[in-house]
């Protein structure tokens, strides 16, 4: 798998550095180690094994015990001395392994992290980040595939990220640290191996806003993390037919950046969101009432929605390609935005 | 603890001589063999049963 066309971007370069998502995200956790001493990882087997997913590979040996810590089976107590660390003026990077885990952890995130500036009346931020992998594509059936990252983006106080190509895996986390609040970043599992070139340019990632990752004119195709290779595809798919698609890259699910989603959708008129959460609640349900409140009189049709099956993810391979987004259902709901008939998908539900 | 370790372990305490051991993996590898013989010759999963069994099926008798 290659990184995503990316020449809307404004950082692509001619040239740069080759590599994957997995040794840029390394890479920007190396910085942070390296210019602010405040910084440390912490979760669990990020140290000796180098992490669940190899991110961390190597820190270790290169920062020591006490900056790279191997953290007890019990995300509560971990991502818990986290926020106290961040209180205490640290800048504590916590890893969980995936967002299924991060459930345990939930009281921690939602009733401290996301909560206690505002109940000192602003004197006590928590300046914690919060990295773990979500996401499904790779059999590892229903306990560890979802995609949860709706949920957080359901809580005031957090900032939500899914870097989905190789710069923002590589520069949203300087910023993400820089920011006084807590910072929750979600690294879809498929996209680790990706590689490419990072451009030799880029820069911090402005949090701020999604990118247009590729210009269209006739529908919308708004998604973000590890679906963007697949919305990426389907733009591909529907050139070939004659329709334009605009790929917006959500990149920040919380704030949503109202602006460059409306701004696309006001020019092509028509949007097809791509989620792969579940259905029912979903940040796409989210985006597309937003649309609905503020560009109902520029839309054309209405908001189409890709999103998981809503069952647990399965193991088997065949059912668990069936219940995820997949190219042809993003094709299909364009098509049908523009009018044109779409062949049924053969999916259930 | 890595399993060459405890196996180690119980080596040394002499609580598995090499002929126990041996016919240990060999029945497990046979299990193994056995299960993923099964799941290959298993037909695939259908498709139409994707939402299957995400809720009790209403013909199900109340609990």
């Amino acid at each position: 798998m290659t990184a995503p066309h990316t020449s809307a971007t404004k950082s692509a370069a001619p040239s740069g550095l080759k590599t994957t998502y997995r040794e840029a995200m390394r890479e920007a956790l190396r910085e942070a180690l390296r210019t602010d001493e405040r910084v440390f990882l912490m979760g669990e087997d990020v140290g000796r094994y180098g992490g669940c997913f190899g991110v961390s590979l190597g820190l270790l040996e290169e920062f020591g015990p006490d900056r790279i810590r191997d953290a007890p089976l019990s995300e509560s107590a971990f991502v818990g001395a986290g926020i106290g660390a961040a209180l205490a003026g640290l800048r504590p990077v916590v890893e969980i392994m995936t967002v299924n885990f991060s459930l345990l952890a939930l009281d921690q995130i939602l009733n401290n992290a996301a909560t206690l500036l505002h109940m000192s009346g602003g004197q006590l931020p928590v300046p914690i980040v919060i990295r773990m992998t979500t996401g499904a594509g790779r059999q590892l059936a229903a306990q560890h595939s979802h995609s949860l990252e709706g949920w957080y983006a359901h809580i005031p106080g957090l900032r939500v990220l899914a870097p989905a190509t190789l710069t923002d895996a590589r520069h949203m986390l300087a910023p993400a640290l820089a920011d006084p609040d807590p910072v929750l970043i979600f690294e879809h599992g498929s996209l680790y191996n990706v590689s490419g070139e990072l451009p030799a340019d880029a820069g911090p990632v402005d949090l701020d806003h999604a990118a247009v990752r590729r210009p269209g004119s006739d529908v919308s195709l708004i998604t973000y993390g590890g679906s963007l290779p697949k919305a990426l595809a389907a733009a591909d798919d529907l050139a070939s037919g004659g329709i334009s698609a605009e790929v917006v890259d959500l990149r920040t699910l919380r704030p949503l950046d109202d602006a460059t989603i409306g701004g696309s959708v006001a020019r092509t008129h028509r949007a097809v969101v791509v989620d792969e959460g579940w259905r029912t609640g979903s940040l796409a349900a989210e985006i597309s009432a937003r649309l609905t409140e503020q560009h109902f009189y520029d839309l054309d049709a209405p908001v189409e929605r890709v999103c998981s099956a809503e069952v647990p993810i399965p193991y088997a391979r065949r059912l668990e390609e069936a219940a995820l987004p997949q190219p042809d259902g993003i094709v299909a709901a364009a098509r049908r935005t523009v009018g044109e008939p779409a062949p049924a998908t053969g999916r259930p539900g | 603890m890595r399993i060459g370790e405890i196996s180690q372990r119980l080596r040394d305490a002499k609580e598995l001589p090499d002929k126990a051991r041996s016919a240990l993996e060999d029945r497990l590898a046979a299990e193994l063999d056995s299960a993923v013989e099964a799941a290959e010759r298993a037909p695939e999963e259908p498709v139409e049963e994707l939402l299957k069994y995400v809720t009790s099926p209403v013909e199900a008798s109340p609990p």
